[in-house]
């Protein structure tokens, strides 16, 4: 009991924001950590250790996450968006943005509920859970290389709504590889 | 001049990139401005999702750990079990009550047209015809001695039926207001409630009247009854689909 009390304690802020990136707000995000905990409780007898205890609950944060956007998607709301045509908020009305950080990650926390949700699910691991590419792969039974190109895909269509919505600046060297590249589009091969 | 292909950029800022190919992108990254300022953006990203880590509630373990039967918040529990050794008190009176009724008492439906009589000729009482049966003179348990005049014209106690307005459907006396002897009983019962006959309490009404002593108000019908928070034990949960 004490370990679980402490698996809790230790994993509740990454479980906590990995719901939150998903369902996008604190009420949902709160009571699917909770899910997930409890899961966790009632399955620690099954727990085999096939896996680490780390990667199993970032498995049922995942399942509860994708339960949650199904729900969702029911009611209406599913997130859809062309990989390289991506709906972006109009940027006439966005307020003036800098680079600063904090502002950066409200914009970011707008562009990231506009990903599609495969996109979403591995950007969030790696970057809110810190997964490797190979407890991603696992978790989400996918290759490794599909990890790593809908990342890459996940971070260009990141890096397209921000630049569009002024969080990065207009003169960066970024947008320069934009226009060369046609924004995400492959350069070469080393 | 070819620039990196991104997947390898992406992976290269994760650190995930094999040494042998990360060499490569490390050495075209100091030549080539455009890829290097890509390389930048995506590393404000991971900067940016640094910042937007959120402290998780305080409640969220505590509540955990509590739903499991593990966490501190016994107090709640206690109140539970009080409450429910107050409805349990309150059920026990009102069945030493129902047992201990005169034949002569409204109550008893075929007795209905004695009663009335008995509650005219009490002119004391009669000018409140809504008034509660009398309290018991002490905070103690409704005993033996406190009905014990019951049946007897012109006694105090449960026997004097002028607090009972007189009902045309006489033979359907399906409630009566019971009252409460003590403070301490808390949830889920109110002055008010009614008994029928048979023993079953019936939800408590909106707008009954509050009982001056209680210390707790008694549950509106849409908020949980105590027996809905009782599942604190972790055999409540059985193993599911949580296995790896």
């Amino acid at each position: 009991m004490d370990e679980f009390s402490e698996l809790v304690r230790t994993h509740q802020g990454r479980v906590y924001n990995v719901c939150l990136r998903f369902c996008g707000n604190p009420d949902d995000a709160f009571d699917l950590s909770q899910e997930v905990f409890l899961k966790a409780w009632r399955g620690m007898e099954g727990f085999r250790g096939e896996s680490s205890v780390y990667t199993w609950l970032y498995r049922l944060t995942v399942n509860a996450c994708a339960d949650f956007a199904r729900k969702k998607a029911r009611r209406g709301g599913t997130v859809s968006l062309d990989e390289t045509q991506l709906p972006l908020p109009d940027a006439r009305f966005e307020p003036a943005l800098t680079l600063e950080r904090k502002e950066l990650a409200r914009a970011l926390e707008e562009a990231l509920k506009r990903l599609p949700p495969e996109y979403r699910q591995v950007v969030t691991l790696r970057e809110t859970a810190e997964l490797s590419y190979k407890e991603i792969a696992k978790l989400l039974e996918i290759e490794e290389g599909t990890v790593k190109s809908r990342l890459s895909r996940a971070r260009l269509a990141l890096r397209e709504m921000l630049i569009k919505t002024g969080n990065y600046p207009e003169d960066s060297a970024s947008n320069r590889h934009k226009a060369n590249g046609k924004g995400g589009g492959r350069h070469g091969t080393l | 001049m070819e620039h990196c292909d991104i997947e390898n950029l992406s992976a290269f800022i994760d650190g995930e990139l094999p040494e042998e190919s990360a060499v490569h992108v490390r050495a075209h990254l100091e030549h080539c401005p455009s890829c290097r300022a890509l390389a930048d953006d995506f590393a404000a990203l991971k900067d940016g999702f640094a910042a937007l880590e959120t402290k998780p509630p305080d409640t969220l373990a505590p509540g955990v750990m509590y739903k499991i039967g593990l966490g501190a918040e016994l107090p709640r529990v206690r109140r539970v079990i009080t409450s429910l050794v107050g409805v349990a008190a309150c059920l026990i009176a009102v069945l030493i009550i129902a047992r201990n009724l005169p034949a002569s008492h409204p109550l008893n439906g075929a007795a209905g047209g004695g009663a009335l009589e008995s509650g005219v000729e009490n002119a004391d009482m009669g000018d409140m015809p809504n008034m509660p049966a009398p309290e018991a003179g002490g905070a103690g348990m409704p005993g033996g001695s406190i009905f014990s005049g019951a049946g007897q014209p012109g006694s105090h106690g449960m026997d004097d039926t002028s607090g009972f307005p007189p009902k045309a459907d006489a033979e359907a006396p399906a409630a009566v207001p019971v009252p409460v002897p003590d403070g301490n009983i808390t949830g889920g019962f109110s002055p008010e409630t009614e008994i029928t006959e048979d023993g079953a309490v019936p939800p408590p009404q909106n707008g009954a009247p509050a009982m001056e002593r209680d210390p707790e108000p008694s549950p509106s019908p849409g908020e949980p009854s105590p027996s809905d928070e009782i599942e604190v034990s972790p055999s409540a949960f059985p193993p599911d689909d949580g296995s790896p």
